[in-house]
């Protein structure tokens, strides 16, 4: 499969204070790849570095397996942080001045703005918009140039659910068009929803990279509760369960890979104790994502 | 090069300010003929006496002295003050508003980004070059008594002098914005600055040295266009552009140009 972004060690330091701290991935193309990480975690700083506005302390980055120039560019469509247009001009006009720097001959405005739903505010200044509208021109922005690579930092920060709603079903059609997405995001719900690789970053340094279907099914949780009684030296004593942990109801039981609930009930069967309620819950991101965190203070 | 053009085209045309203040300039460009006559007849009507010389004769107004005497007005910073303000704030905007960054995440790059804006400098410095050459040129053909077609191009040099003064302004004003970044900060720097170099002057002369102040820019440039008016009570001045000056000025073109691009090259944008 062809790379999209290939980072090769990139440090960035600011001072004494590293923000990016030798890393390195890949990013394949046609995939929708989250960077997750707390704020201050480095992913804004890296967005930067590939996209040429912050220097670099060392390290290298490839676009399409080539030395990154302009050009390159010219072909993504990105937006970093915030929305950054001319207030005193209008949509239509901020898209113009995209265009000209995209070298784009024929640029399609009314339709990237027909998609982001604009079109009927096309004429007034973008310092009027609200700051979902602002968020929705910069996608139109970066569609604009039909790109083969979108990058997206924080595309739903600052809005209501149903924008938050709007700006992902958005992704998700783009992502269906082929295009390669590379999605920054502190919110893990949003990355689990539409991304299909993602890694982790923390303190600038990468923790976890991997396929977001291989965290959601390969472990899994289950609650136990039993009418009464403190069963944990026994839920301890399971040899299928990497982790018990004390709930207000009961107890949550962390399960070794290829061991289900099943395997539990027996076991706990053949200790004497029925249960009242027992349910199977697939780990969420969220909560990998906080071990993952705690466990790297630990390191 | 025509396409950075019409990218900093398309960022200045519906914006207002930029508009008024070059209107503004261009107002008082062609207000200093205007003014310099009323304040003649102003003197002829109070009955100054110049040894019974009538001032409306004092030939001001008329070629080929009117080239050095109107460049003169122009280039002082009161008036180059209002391109130099158009100047910080098109270029100030582009960091307040981080519109740098995104131009560059679109796919310009930094020198690209320089290159358009020293772009629009020559244009503006042309612009305004072209609304003084007029400008002089109309008032020469009006005023002059006895018009003699070999005079009237004599001593346009200085209309060159003044298109490179306003190139070596601005381009210190962009040097300044890149360097400062806030607008307001900038302006009242870019005004402070020839005082500057003023108090400079007066302290080199003081220690005897002050054939240093001919290396400062803004006195470097000011040296190609000379005070002309000590010429109407016959005192002997520099009636033509002297090369020295001329190249010092030139050298701190090149020199800030280079320490922008310096600086942009190297910050995070």
């Amino acid at each position: 499969m062809e790379t999209v972004l290939r980072i090769e060690h990139l440090v960035k330091k600011y001072g004494r204070i590293t923000a990016v701290n030798d890393l390195s991935l890949e990013v394949p193309a046609g995939t929708v790849f989250g960077i997750l990480g707390p704020n201050g975690s480095g992913k804004t700083t890296t967005l930067g570095i590939i996209l040429d506005v912050i220097n670099r302390t060392g390290g290298e980055y490839y676009w399409f397996e080539k030395k990154p120039d302009k050009s390159i560019r010219k072909r993504i469509g990105a937006i970093l942080e915030t929305p950054i247009f001319y207030p005193y001009l209008t949509a239509v006009q901020n898209l113009k001045i995209v265009a000209q720097i995209k070298d784009l001959p024929d640029p399609d405005i009314n339709g990237v703005l027909k998609k982001v739903e604009l079109y009927d505010r096309r004429h007034d200044r973008f310092k009027t918009y609200s700051l979902g509208m602002k968020q929705r021109l910069s996608i139109a922005s970066a569609l604009l140039c039909n790109p083969d690579v979108m990058i997206l930092d924080e595309p739903t920060n600052g809005l209501d659910p149903q924008g938050i709603a709007e700006i992902r079903e958005l992704i998700k059609q783009i992502a269906l068009d082929g295009k390669t997405i590379i999605l920054a995001s502190h919110l893990l719900d949003e990355v689990q929803k539409v991304c299909t690789d993602f890694c982790v970053l923390k303190q600038g340094s990468m923790i976890y990279s991997g396929k977001v279907e291989d965290v959601s099914s390969g472990v899994a949780m289950v609650e136990v509760r039993v009418p009464s009684g403190d069963i944990g030296e026994v839920l301890s004593g399971f040899e299928g369960a990497t982790k018990v942990e004390r709930d207000i109801h009961g107890y949550l039981v962390t399960m070794q890979p290829e061991k289900s609930a099943v395997d539990l009930n027996k076991y706990l069967f053949e200790q004497g104790i029925t249960v009242s309620h027992l349910l199977t819950q697939k780990k969420s991101l969220e909560k990998q994502f906080l071990e993952l965190l705690a466990e790297s203070d630990h390191a | 090069m025509l396409k950075l053009l019409r990218l900093d085209y398309l960022k200045v045309k519906n914006y207002r300010p930029f508009w008024v203040l070059n209107i503004l300039y261009m107002f008082l460009v062609v207000s200093v003929p205007i003014s310099l006559l009323e304040f003649l007849k102003w003197l002829k009507m109070k009955g100054a006496e110049f040894e019974g010389f009538d001032p409306m004769k004092i030939p001001i107004l008329f070629f080929p002295d009117i080239w050095q005497n109107i460049t003169y007005f122009y280039t002082l910073p009161i008036f180059l003050i209002f391109l130099g303000i158009v100047v910080i704030i098109t270029i100030s905007n582009e960091f307040s508003y981080k519109t740098v960054r995104q131009n560059i995440i679109d796919g310009l790059d930094r020198t690209d980004f320089i290159k358009s804006k020293l772009l629009m400098i020559g244009v503006l410095a042309l612009a305004s070059t072209l609304v003084v050459f007029v400008t002089c040129l109309i008032s020469g053909l009006i005023y002059t008594p006895d018009l003699d077609m070999g005079d009237v191009f004599n001593g346009m040099e200085f209309i060159f002098a003044y298109f490179l003064y306003v190139i070596l302004y601005l381009v210190l004003a962009f040097l300044l914005t890149v360097y400062l970044r806030r607008s307001a900060l900038t302006i009242f720097l870019l005004m402070l600055y020839r005082p500057i170099e003023g108090v400079l002057i007066a302290i080199a002369t003081k220690y005897d040295v002050d054939f240093i102040t001919d290396y400062l820019p803004l006195q470097a440039a000011s040296r190609m266009i000379e005070v002309p008016f000590p010429r109407y009570w016959f005192q002997e001045i520099t009636d033509y552009v002297p090369l020295v000056p001329t190249l010092v000025v030139c050298a701190y073109i090149v020199l800030f140009v280079y320490l922008i691009s310096l600086r942009l090259k190297k910050s995070d944008l």
